[in-house]
């Protein structure tokens, strides 16, 4: 009886979430039915049905196909080197001393993720050119210049590196929030039998920060064909685009810009199914394996 | 707490290294861009700024201030922030709550789950979004930017692991005095969820701050865009302007007022001040070690 | 403390549900164009007489950057929108004004709350023919429109075909100010080339000549270059090629300019030029914005260009460098020794449609007769209204309610011209909305001013694009695109992706990844890739005249 009140109140709380969700997310996914049709907002939803070929279409553009594998190369390593770095930078952090000095280098990385690829992509621009401080800087050591931009196999980890740099302040945040939560009690009775700091990290912070990475990782999965969008449009160019040219990048070209909303629609399906596949397996794998349940 | 060896003190030197580094390196761009927003548009279009203004002047500023909407366009934005965030917050606290419980203690919790998640991976699309929105007569209302998004499910899904995080023993001292799950949640759970909320609530803070689109479509009138939409009007109609200005007779005023860079500089400060000033008070909480020990005993 | 959260955590939940109620109640309200009017208007007799009661018309807008609005004015209340009233007693209502037009646009036809009177692109006029939400104008374009707006669908009569679907007039095209902006120019850097005392480029071999001679002294490099190829494409034309238009081959079909042998002569000719350093060795990450940046730092004087140069680097040059720093414009001359065509596209900004909803189309005809009249006779009014509506940059108001004459820049060039020969002290009210132009060529003429470089390198100057471009209209040195008219179902479909194949491919020629026999192998992936299918729908829609 106790227990059953209680479930109500449970539920009442989901409520709310329910319906807006079901309003706003729910209700516009009729529009999926888009990718079958020929759209013509003027004719809204019954516009001519025409099964499979936008699907079709896309598939059967030559190009197409290299930018799906340039797609999961570029957004893999980013997504791996998404979660390192910011780990590592988490656990520098926790081991300063210092609550300014952390405070303030935490506030310093995190500052690129308060400028949109726009703006940064002029200033990479000139940082990478030929004559930039980069290349400057390994013509100390007599290397290059290094078409960093213009290179088509070198432009993807440019992709993938500057990508990182910019974003790991965001992930450093959420592990290092994490970390906050770890009872100090573990390492003070650590340390009484001896342990060194890697050992700590190693037995103590790591295990412990592992859900949390397993969490950021299987959310990550689920945006993994967006290889980033506005990075690449802003920073590539027709030399490379064997290599750089991603989903996102050729569909715009394709000219959803030019209103093409079915095209646009069947490709966002793909990626839709795509995406909850990596993610289904992958909370398969981290419960099976691990024995996280994400979700 | 750790060892003073000599050892430690290396680590210690090297750590600090390492990250000003990097931190110098994330800081750079910001500087440079600082700089070319104070800086005349004629030596921009040289590409002659590094990191110190080059014949300093405000008019990319005075251009973007103009007029009094950027004050308008603030206001607005500050009332999206507000009202979004909180229906954010309260919304992800009180569905990650429950959905934090096991199933046993939650019966459909999976199917719940389920329903969330899905809108992470699929969506139907603007139009249709659009045809709801407008449907429930919410255009050209605040409503219209706040009420689509009002659930993060990723925000509300990182919530939720922290909330699992939490020691069962906490809740179940309070069970057991006789509060029920709602009083547990606000009491009990709230006061130690600080770091988490500061962080998911950042989280939705910025998205909220930086989003333009949705000003964009559903305001029909240019005055009533929140700031980020009214800022990247400046800068689009300014590119389209260059872009052709095949008949365009109005556009050689314009041209010479700024640079697009000048512009898209300044605009950035001004877009991002108010959010980088909430940062360092959020700051706090991440970095407070959490209290969770001393409820222990 | 406690306390407060409570209360807090109400009030929240209270906003919620305040909200999702507001949102409820309002629901009757949208929908769009409810202001205008249920009944028909009984219409005057003579077509520049007021309504007796008035009509209410709506419309919509896109933001416009430049505008400046003098005190109390603003999208929905100013000059042209007063001028309306007075005239003729329509009220001219705008639904919304939206810096994302386009987008906005389509939610607003997938809404199906258009307003009466709005402009659209060639597959949106296509669409709403086809959902019939859109007037069939044939008539009342026969009985409203002016002798003035007949005239000119008269003399642009392709064009206006091009509004027609089965034969009826479903849009009105805006067309546009002319195609005097169309040629592009070569640019070259003007205290250089006086210091080195280099003569006028009379071919091609000059152009290299002079950018050669600019490298020897000034360093840097020799010709400007983006990662679109924007400028190879410009001097293309001096090959006989014509990239990015189609036109008729060899054997009378249509062909698309970029894959025909002409454009792999050029291409030869340019990878040779890059070979040699004098084409920017690092064009394939440089942007239009880029580019003109090395213009800007003294690092080229030569530069392939549209014919606003002097509105964008212009500017930049005069304040950084100084007036004789200006880059001036010289026709782009053969690398052959035949005649070089100019590339021509078609020109028209727009179709203007009307709503099945609306009651008095008339009225939109009656809008359309007042643009044209106050446009091209002006001098019949009075000079303070003109320039009232002219000034403060709110040409573009009428947006939807416009049809441009196609000689208005071409008329404008001469018009200012003649009186800059003149007298540089003429008032320039007596120009009406061409004083402006006039006034910013006396700024820079007398003063050097920065603000006038634009104008006076499109106009006023003694080399001036326009000049050049008048001379390749005058003499019908030009090629007209054959697609004159809306893109054909592949092309629409492929975006730009198709043309990017050949980009790619062109990049890869000059940089060297490629020998130019990939030219051939080029051509061959841009036609599987839908190329051959553009080219018969092409041959198809606008072959055989």
């Amino acid at each position: 009886m106790k227990k059953l009140k209680r479930q109500w109140q449970y539920h009442l709380m989901l409520l709310p979430g329910v319906i807006l969700i079901f309003i706003f997310a729910y209700i516009p996914l009729y529009g999926v039915i888009i990718a079958f049709e020929d759209y013509n907002p003027a004719l809204g939803f019954s516009s001519p049905w025409v099964g499979l070929k936008n699907f079709e279409y896309i598939f059967s553009q030559p190009a197409f196909l290299r930018t799906i594998w340039n797609t999961f190369f570029i957004a893999v390593a980013k997504l791996i080197g998404g979660i390192v770095v910011p780990v590592i930078f988490a656990l520098l952090l926790n081991e300063l001393v210092s609550n300014r000095l952390k405070r303030i280098f935490q506030t310093l990385i995190y500052i690129p993720n308060f400028l949109s690829w726009v703006i940064m992509a002029g200033v990479l621009i000139d940082i990478l050119s030929n004559t930039g401080v980069i290349n400057q800087f390994l013509g100390i050591f007599g290397v290059g210049p290094v078409n960093f931009l213009g290179n088509a196999s070198i432009f993807p980890w440019t992709m993938i590196v500057t990508d990182i740099w910019k974003g790991f302040g965001f992930g450093t945040v959420v592990y290092l929030a994490a970390l906050t939560s770890i009872d100090p009690g573990l390492y003070e009775s650590a340390i009484l039998d001896g342990a060194t700091r890697w050992q700590q990290i190693r037995y103590i912070t790591l295990p412990l920060l592992m859900p949390t990475i397993i969490l950021m990782l299987v959310l990550a999965l689920g945006n993994v064909l967006n290889a980033g969008f506005d990075q690449i449009y802003n920073l590539y160019s027709p030399i490379v685009y064997q290599t750089g040219d991603i989903i996102d990048t050729y569909v715009y070209r394709l000219g959803i810009e030019q209103a093409q909303y079915s095209v646009g629609a069947a490709i966002g399906l793909f990626k839709s199914a795509v995406s909850a596949v990596l993610v289904l397996t992958s909370y398969i794998l981290a419960d099976k394996c691990a024995g996280y349940k994400i979700f | 707490m750790q060892y003073k060896t000599k050892g430690n003190k290396i680590f210690n030197v090297v750590n600090i290294f390492i990250l000003t580094i990097v931190s110098l390196t994330c800081i750079l761009p910001f500087i440079n861009l600082l700089a070319i927003s104070f800086s005349d548009s004629a030596a921009v279009s040289a590409g002659a700024v590094g990191f110190v203004p080059v014949d300093f002047t405000l008019s990319a500023y005075e251009y973007a201030l103009k007029g009094g909407k950027f004050l308008r366009a603030l206001l607005i934005s500050f009332e999206r922030v507000f009202l979004g965030v909180g229906i954010n917050l309260i919304l992800m606290i009180l569905t990650a709550y429950p959905l934090s419980k096991t199933r046993k203690q939650v019966t459909g919790r999976s199917v719940y789950m389920v329903y969330f998640v899905i809108t992470m991976l699929v969506s139907g699309g603007m139009i249709p979004t659009y045809l709801v929105v407008t449907g429930l007569g919410l255009k050209d209302t605040i409503w219209a930017l706040v009420l689509p998004g009002a659930v993060p499910v990723y925000n509300m899904i990182i919530l939720m692991n922290f909330m699992r995080g939490i020691p069962e023993e906490i809740e179940e001292a309070a069970a057991i005095d006789g509060a029920s799950p709602f009083q547990i949640l606000v009491k009990v759970l709230l006061p130690v969820l600080k770091p988490a909320l500061a962080t998911v609530g950042l989280f939705c803070i910025v998205t909220h701050w930086n989003d333009w689109f949705s000003g964009m479509i559903y305001m029909n009138n240019p005055n009533n865009y929140p700031l980020q939409t009214y800022l990247q009007t400046l800068l689009q109609s300014f590119e389209q302007l260059l872009r052709s200005s095949q008949g365009a007779q109005d556009i050689q005023a314009l041209l010479v007022q700024m640079d697009a860079r000048t512009g898209r500089a300044a605009q950035l400060f001004l877009g991002a001040i108010p959010v980088m000033i909430i940062y360092p008070f959020l700051q706090k909480y991440f970095t407070k070690g959490l209290v969770l020990g001393s409820v222990k005993g | 403390m406690k306390k407060r959260k409570k209360v807090l955590a109400v009030l929240l939940t209270g906003c919620v549900m305040a909200g999702l109620l507001a949102g409820c109640m309002e629901q009757g309200t949208s929908g769009g164009s409810s202001k205008s009017n249920k009944e028909a208007v009984e219409i005057p007799e003579d077509p520049w007489d007021p309504y007796e009661e008035t009509v209410t018309i709506s419309t919509v807008l896109p933001e416009n950057a430049g505008i400046q609005f003098a005190e109390g004015d603003s999208y929905d209340d100013n000059p042209w929108y007063r001028a309306y009233k007075e005239w003729f007693n329509i009220e001219v209502v705008n639904d919304w004004v939206s810096n994302d037009y386009d987008t906005k646009l389509n939610l607003t036809i997938a809404d199906k709350s258009i307003p009466d009177v709005f402009c659209v692109d060639a597959q949106q006029l296509r669409q709403l023919k086809e959902a019939d939400m859109i007037y069939d104008l044939t008539d009342i374009f026969d009985e409203y429109a002016s002798d003035l707006l007949k005239g000119y669908m008269e003399q642009e009569s392709d064009t206006f075909e091009t509004g027609h679907l089965d034969g009826k007039l479903y849009g009105i095209p805006q067309l546009s100010y002319g195609i005097i902006d169309q040629p592009n120019q070569i640019w070259i850097r003007k205290d250089w080339k006086e210091n080195l005392k280099l003569e006028d480029p009379q071919t091609m071999d000059d152009v290299i000549a002079i950018a050669k001679a600019f490298q020897e002294n000034y360093g840097g490099y020799g010709l400007t270059e983006n990662q679109d190829l924007d400028c190879f494409k410009m001097l293309a034309v001096a090959w006989g090629a014509h990239p990015d238009i189609w036109v008729e081959t060899a054997d009378g079909s249509l062909g698309y300019g970029s894959v025909q042998p002409e454009m792999k002569e050029a291409l030869e000719a340019y990878t040779q030029w890059y070979k040699d350093g004098i084409v920017d060795p690092e064009f394939t990450t440089k942007d239009l914005e880029k580019m003109l940046e090395g213009e800007i730092s003294e690092q080229t004087g030569v530069s392939p260009y549209y014919q606003y140069w002097g509105y964008d680097p212009g500017p930049s040059v005069v304040q950084n460098l100084g007036t004789d720093a200006i880059f001036e414009p010289y026709k782009i001359p053969s690398a052959n020794g035949e005649e070089v065509l100019a590339n021509v596209t078609f020109a028209n900004y727009g179709y203007i449609v009307v709503s099945k909803d609306c009651k008095n189309p008339e009225a939109v005809l009656k809008l359309l007769n007042f643009y044209a009249h106050v446009m091209d006779e002006g001098d019949q009014e009075d000079t303070e209204f003109i320039n009232e509506l002219f000034g403060n940059a709110y040409t573009n108001i009428p947006y939807a309610l416009r049809v441009i004459n196609p000689d208005t820049d071409y008329n404008q060039f001469i018009k200012v011209t003649d009186t800059l020969a003149v007298s540089l002290d003429e008032d320039p009210a007596t120009l009406g909305k061409d004083g402006v132009k006039y006034s910013n060529c006396v700024d820079f003429i007398k003063e050097g001013a920065s603000t006038g470089v634009g104008d006076y390198l499109q106009q006023g100057g003694p080399k001036s694009a326009y000049r050049i471009s008048k001379e390749i209209i005058d003499n019908e040195e030009y090629i007209r695109d054959a697609m004159w008219g809306p893109q054909t179902e592949t092309l629409l479909s492929a975006g730009s992706t198709l043309d990017d194949i050949l980009i790619e491919g062109f990049t890869k020629i000059i940089v060297g990844e490629e020998s130019i026999d990939y030219f051939d192998t080029l051509v061959a992936d841009w036609e599987s890739a839908g190329g051959a299918k553009a080219t018969e729908e092409i041959n198809e829609t606008y072959g055989n005249n």
